[in-house]
């Protein structure tokens, strides 16, 4: 009887052990089953159609800059290059980049006070190339009350007249205000800079005609071009094309005259501003600041500087310079 | 049932993200332009500038004894004024002039050699015109050295005719064709310890004497005292009142209106600053000039001279 009881229980046990050993051996296989399996899931994104840009860094400040000077990098306060990166941070190609800055409303010489400058009205642009030319991107004069030494047509209280500022160098310039409306005057300015060593060209009574000449007189003259796209449609300025500077030195730039001239003259000069008066139309010298195509994640530098001029009251003057961007080709 | 409802759900789904991105591509409401400011940030030092234009002036042709005004001046031509301008950065208070003169009288040279422009030129506050009228013109610190040859037909305080030299220094005024004599109580190298000097209110010209007794004629007498080693008096009275007058110890005589510089600064003076404001950086104002020629200079190209605005702040 002990001895049936004992087989009986050999047998079990090894019953017991081959139902181990299966188990075993099927939890091997699933677990070898778990590691090579796989799957993939589609990613996909549509980005929209976005023309963005990004000007770096945010702010330039110059320090102790003395009247009639141009900035020097040795100025500079915080950021210690004299230049802007324009980054396209969008997802469409750029085609075209330009500027324009602050100014301010009324003339600030004589004012005494810092405030009623503007720092955007200081502000020269370049291409960061060899040789290239800083130009005001879209500087704004006003005209000012007598100068004893400046010669005008006669009669003279036709004329109203002005300086175009460049840090130390100063052009005359005059425009024809007898009809109040100055949209189609005659715009003159003086070819040899006026500084503290040296008069200029202050006799604007006989000229080279127009305004991009290059005669033997002191001064060259011009009839401004009414706009007519808007918007500043309807005559709302007179513009030209024009050189500043000697016959051979001189710089490219579009002049355009507010078309109310009855009280005051308001002219802009500039180079950079494709939104300025006549920049879309028949005017010649504004350029982008660049056609090149700035694709998304690219970046462009403009070297930037301010030409300070003299009787610039001392203190902090703030403006600010933009750039804007253009994308062609692009839906909406 | 359920089955079909999940089906259709992740349909629209599909459809609605589809719709949404060609939508965006057939001209939503992307933008294509963008514009990004940076803002700039310029503080100026303080400089205290001044520029004086023109830059240069000639007259010609001017008689000796006569007016070199815009009609004459041949630089500009005909300019008539000259344009102070703060080109600075600060508030300029006061403005004075300087003027050049000749560091021995002029007088008998036989050449042009001791003359100075900057010693004719006369400075007027009022360029309401163009033509500036013939008064209302101050000298800026015009010198005058005591006569080289004895003037026989002068007296002198104590009535010695002609004046006893060792007692009296004297010479003119010169104002283009009027001259006015003027006698001090002392004499090289004490002038500078003068009491007093005796100018003729009467000019002397071509035509006519003017005053010449200073004892008991129409004179004028100035009190000078001691300021900063000069002899200084101010001129109230007379033709030449508005003038501050200054003798230094060798005789040298000077008239100033638009010097404000020592020794023309004691206190009372008649020397005035040609602007007392505010003249803010970008400003300007003018001053009417001519140039009085005295008779007696010497024909021809007259030494160059040089007059500076000069500035302050207070």
């Amino acid at each position: 009887m002990r001895t049936a009881q004992l087989e009986i229980k050999a047998r079990s046990s090894i019953e017991l052990l081959l139902i181990l050993l299966l188990l075993l051996f099927f939890s091997s296989f699933v677990s070898a089953a778990n590691v090579t399996a796989n799957d993939t899931i589609q990613l996909w994104v549509t980005v929209a159609e976005k023309t963005m840009v990004d000007i770096q860094p945010d702010q330039l400040a110059w320090q102790n800059v003395p009247p009639g000077s141009e900035t020097l990098a040795s100025q500079a306060v915080g950021f210690p290059k004299e230049a802007v990166q324009i980054e396209n941070i969008g997802s469409t190609n750029i085609s075209y980049i330009w500027f324009n800055n602050s100014y301010p409303s009324d003339s600030p010489f004589g004012s005494g006070l810092s405030s009623e400058y503007d720092a955007g009205n200081f502000v020269v642009v370049r291409r960061n190339e060899t040789n290239a030319k800083y130009f005001f991107v879209n500087r704004v004069e006003y005209n000012e009350s007598e100068v004893i030494y400046l010669q005008l047509p006669s009669p003279e209280s036709d004329w109203a007249h002005g300086r175009f500022r460049s840090a130390n160098q100063e052009w005359f310039w005059a425009v024809n205000v007898s009809t109040g409306v100055c949209n189609e005057s005659e715009f003159r300015i003086g070819k040899v800079a006026h500084n503290q060593s040296q008069l200029g060209s202050v006799d604007l009574r006989t000229c080279d005609s127009p305004l991009t000449s290059t005669g033997s007189e002191p001064c060259r003259k011009g009839n401004l071009q009414a706009t007519t796209l808007a918007p500043y449609a309807n005559g709302e300025w007179g513009y030209a094309d024009l050189y500043i500077g000697p016959n051979g030195n001189y710089e490219n730039y579009t002049v355009a005259v507010y078309w109310n001239c009855s009280s005051y003259v308001k002219a802009m000069f500039y180079h950079w501003d494709m939104d300025a008066p006549g920049a879309q139309e028949t005017a010649n010298h504004p350029e982008y600041f660049s056609t090149t195509t700035l694709k998304p994640g690219e970046h462009i530098i403009a070297n930037v500087k301010l030409r300070v001029p003299y009787g610039t009251a001392a203190g902090n003057i703030t403006g600010a310079l933009t750039v804007t961007v253009k994308a062609i080709d692009v839906g909406g | 049932m359920k089955r079909r409802l999940w089906i259709g759900a992740l349909v629209m789904l599909f459809l609605g993200i589809f719709m949404g991105s060609a939508s965006a591509q057939l001209g939503g409401n992307l933008s294509v332009d963008d514009s990004d400011p940076v803002y700039i940030t310029v503080n100026l030092s303080t400089k205290t500038m001044v520029d004086v234009e023109p830059y240069a002036l000639t007259w010609s042709p001017v008689d000796p004894g006569g007016v070199g005004d815009n009609d004459t001046e041949t630089l500009g031509p005909n300019y008539f004024a000259i344009q102070i301008e703060n080109i600075g950065s600060h508030n300029i208070t006061h403005v004075w002039f300087n003027a050049t003169y000749p560091s021995a009288s002029p007088f008998a040279r036989g050449s042009a050699a001791y003359t100075d422009a900057g010693n004719y030129v006369v400075l007027s506050s009022n360029t309401s015109s163009n033509k500036p009228p013939a008064d209302g013109f101050w000298f800026i610190n015009r010198v005058e050295y005591n006569e080289t040859r004895e003037l026989v037909y002068l007296r002198d305080p104590d009535g010695n005719m002609p004046p006893n030299s060792s007692a009296y220094t004297y010479g003119r005024f010169r104002n283009a064709s009027n001259e006015y004599f003027w006698m001090l109580d002392a004499v090289s190298p004490n002038c500078n310890a003068s009491t007093y000097i005796r100018i003729g209110n009467e000019s002397h010209t071509r035509t006519q004497t003017g005053t010449t007794n200073f004892q008991t004629g129409n004179y004028s007498e100035i009190t000078l005292s001691n300021y900063a080693g000069w002899a200084v008096g101010h001129i109230s009275s007379g033709p030449l009142s508005g003038y501050e007058v200054a003798v230094n110890a060798t005789c040298a005589v000077f008239f100033s209106h638009w010097n404000r510089d020592l020794p023309f600064d004691s206190p009372g003076t008649e020397a005035v600053y040609a602007y007392n404001g505010t003249l803010t950086p970008g400003d300007s104002f003018a001053m009417a000039i001519k140039v009085y020629v005295p008779y007696g200079i010497y024909e021809g190209q007259s030494g160059q001279g040089t007059i500076w605005a000069i500035v302050n702040d207070v």
